[in-house]
């Protein structure tokens, strides 16, 4: 396993309370694994990727361990982590228009990345890595020399996924990497993702709130609902057999275009407010099948076919796990 | 439209609500002062350029594009929230682009908008009951009672109860779902003849996005809405829309029934966004079919069928011709030279 994170939580210090943001979520990620973190806005699946980056503000306190090759990133200083990110572990974020420097060149992105990281390798060496990476994304290497203004949304999207490769990290974390994209540029992205995939053996946690890219992508899924992590497993698991109520619910609740499927599902309500959540299970007040217990008692995860879930339901089928 | 209607001697002519005839909007490109001294050509971003298509009351039209297509532009034009360069735009049998001020204003309640973005459109410091109210109160419509009660009927119509409760609120006080519930009943208030929804559910959350869409067609048949759909997202026209125009780069591509666009898509750029469409069976591979590279610069739009450059179908004919709309069959129009 490349990535291991146990019994992970980040909590935040608000005005209004305590926010358990992320509220101890645990799963690996194995070598050239791609797992997708899936939830809605509030979901805590983007705090997550960022405080597996420990890129969190200083009011979130993470508690669990984050597992890199062994490693517990969690124990880490700033200084530590500067020399970890980029070259282990590499973040593609959801808008590239505000994770580049818009005053410099694409070249300098690369330039001053690739030499941070290794004072030793020459400029000129850095920028051949620079256009290889590029090339390997579908940019002419020429356009170095241009500022990230001078792209198109999707070519900027392939900068930013460029500039995450070069160093050949074992984890790349893509959050939400096509959502501000058009579809049909979207498509184009999640071909490219994949192909590079394969290219570089890289293991990757792609977050997203879209079923469908997940699809397209993962091996594993990870499905997560205020600050839990509900449900975890293969990807056609999860679409043919899922097993959490959420699970359920979210999966028939996408629009498809499937013209025989006129049906609209949806769930009703909204999801909780993290500074004061429901007792029991967060997903209660929301659940169809909802019983006593779950309004009062939080769920065990157990592990029911090799999926695990984390709900009352399956509490008692358990394989001896819960 | 009825053919029926033109034969005989008085003219009955079945008149759509809404009839839209080659809409044009040209921006003008803002020259540097050295640039228009040097005599440089004044250009323009072909934003719309030639759009045309009819509404009939109680009908759904769904427009569909990526940005840039000119959808939203569109959308505006229609409303006359911002002014045409050439074409017709009339509603229920007015062209709006003849009112003066005057008349404009007062024939706004029969013409709204649903905005995209809830934290935007509505004034923080606005009770929620006030926000729906206040379209009642600027067209003088009801006494002070009435509209109060109007109010509460639609607070319950978009399921935001207890009414009396949600009266009182203000926007920061609700989910960004119910937020958008409150701007769908501020639009719908005045019982407006013709509705454009211009990304109307786009930034919510897939969960609560599926309870619009299923509000809003709800909405369309207890209200008999007349409604422009505008989205960048096939997917959520299915469950709304009774017909679908595609648009790209300043012009309709292709309009249908939502059937004939679903089940059999003529124009390869509609083709190509519905295979675009993630599909979360992840045994189900379906093939895709992707155009290389985005929509080009509308200042510049390539020559003959704007789409060509990218369209894997291309001949010599599309690169000097620009293909009209044609009917393919059953009112399925499509601008393609392949048809």
């Amino acid at each position: 396993m490349v990535l291991e994170l146990r019994d992970v939580k980040i909590h935040y210090k608000t005005t209004r309370g305590m926010v358990k943001a992320v509220d101890g979520v645990s799963f690996g990620v194995d070598k050239k694994e791609t797992v997708g973190l899936v939830g809605e806005s509030g979901s805590g699946k983007s705090t997550l990727g960022y405080g597996i980056m420990k890129l969190l503000p200083k009011t979130a306190k993470v508690g669990g361990e984050i597992l890199l090759d062994g490693e517990n990133l969690a124990d880490k200083s700033e200084k530590e982590m500067q020399k970890i990110r980029g070259a282990k572990i590499a973040m593609i974020f959801q808008d590239p228009m505000t994770s580049l420097n818009p005053v410099m060149k694409v070249r300098d992105h690369f330039v001053e990345m690739i030499r941070t990281h290794n004072p030793e390798i020459s400029e000129e060496k850095a920028e051949e890595m620079a256009s290889k990476a590029l090339e390997a994304v579908g940019i002419d290497p020429i356009r170095m020399n241009d500022y990230p203004f001078q792209f198109s949304g999707g070519m900027r999207q392939r900068v930013m996924i460029a500039l995450g490769l070069v160093l050949n990290p074992e984890v790349v974390i893509a959050d939400e990497p096509t959502t501000s994209l058009d579809v049909i540029v979207q498509a184009q992205i999640l071909e490219l993702l994949k192909d590079l995939k394969a290219k570089y053996d890289m293991s990757m946690i792609l977050i997203t709130h879209d079923l469908g890219v997940v699809a397209e992508m993962a091996d594993k899924i990870a499905v997560m609902y205020a600050g839990h992590l509900v449900e975890l497993a293969k990807s056609e698991k999860i679409y043919y057999e899922p097993k959490h109520p959420y699970t359920k619910a979210l999966l028939e609740s996408i629009p498809n275009t499937d013209i025989n499927d006129l049906e609209l599902k949806f769930i009703p309500g909204s999801p909780p407010d993290l500074v004061d959540p429901p007792k029991g299970c967060k997903f209660a007040p929301r659940c169809p099948v909802a019983r006593k217990i779950c309004f009062e008692k939080e769920p065990p995860t157990v592990e029911v076919d090799g999926s695990k879930v984390k709900c009352w339901l399956y509490e008692g089928d358990s394989d001896g796990n819960g | 439209m009825d053919p029926k209607s033109n034969v005989g001697f008085t003219k009955v002519i079945a008149m759509a609500m809404v009839e839209v005839k080659n809409l044009k909007k040209y921006f003008p490109v803002r020259r540097t002062f050295i640039d228009a001294v040097m005599g440089k050509p004044q250009l323009y971003v072909k934003a719309v350029d030639g759009v045309s298509f009819d509404i009939e009351e109680g009908e759904v039209l769904g427009l569909v594009g990526e940005s840039g297509s000119g959808k939203t532009t569109t959308g505006r034009l229609v409303l006359r929230l911002i002014e045409l360069t050439d074409g017709s735009v009339k509603i229920d049998g007015k062209d709006i682009s003849k009112l003066d001020k005057e008349e404009l204003r007062r024939f706004r309640r029969h013409i709204q908008l649903i905005f995209q973005d809830p934290m935007a459109s509505l004034n923080p410091y606005m009770r929620i009951g006030d926000a729906i109210k206040h379209p009642l109160d600027i067209h003088d419509i009801g006494s002070p009672k009435e509209r109060k009660r109007m109010v509460y009927e639609m607070l319950e119509r978009v399921n935001l109860t207890p009414p009396d409760e949600f009266y009182r609120r203000y926007p920061k006080e609700l989910s960004g779902g119910q937020r958008q519930r409150v701007v769908i009943a501020r639009a719908l208030i005045t019982k407006p003849k013709f509705v454009v929804a211009d990304e109307a559910v786009a930034m919510l959350d897939v969960s609560i996005r599926s309870q619009l869409l299923k509000l809003l067609a709800d909405l369309k048949k207890d209200f008999n809405l007349t409604m422009l759909f505008i989205t960048h997202d096939l997917a959520t026209t299915k469950y709304v829309c009774d017909r679908i125009a595609v648009m790209y780069l300043g012009k309709i591509v292709e309009i249908g029934s939502f059937e004939q666009i679903y089940r059999s898509p003529k124009h390869p750029y509609t083709k190509a966004l519905i295979s675009a469409v993630p599909e979360p069976d992840p045994k189900k591979k379906k093939e895709k079919f992707i155009p290389h590279g985005e929509v080009p610069n509308p200042i510049n739009p390539p020559s003959g069928c704007r789409f060509h450059p990218r369209c894997p179908f291309a001949k010599d004919v599309c690169k000097v011709k620009e293909p009209e709309l044609k009917d393919v069959g059953n009112g399925q129009m499509v601008a393609c030279h392949l048809y």
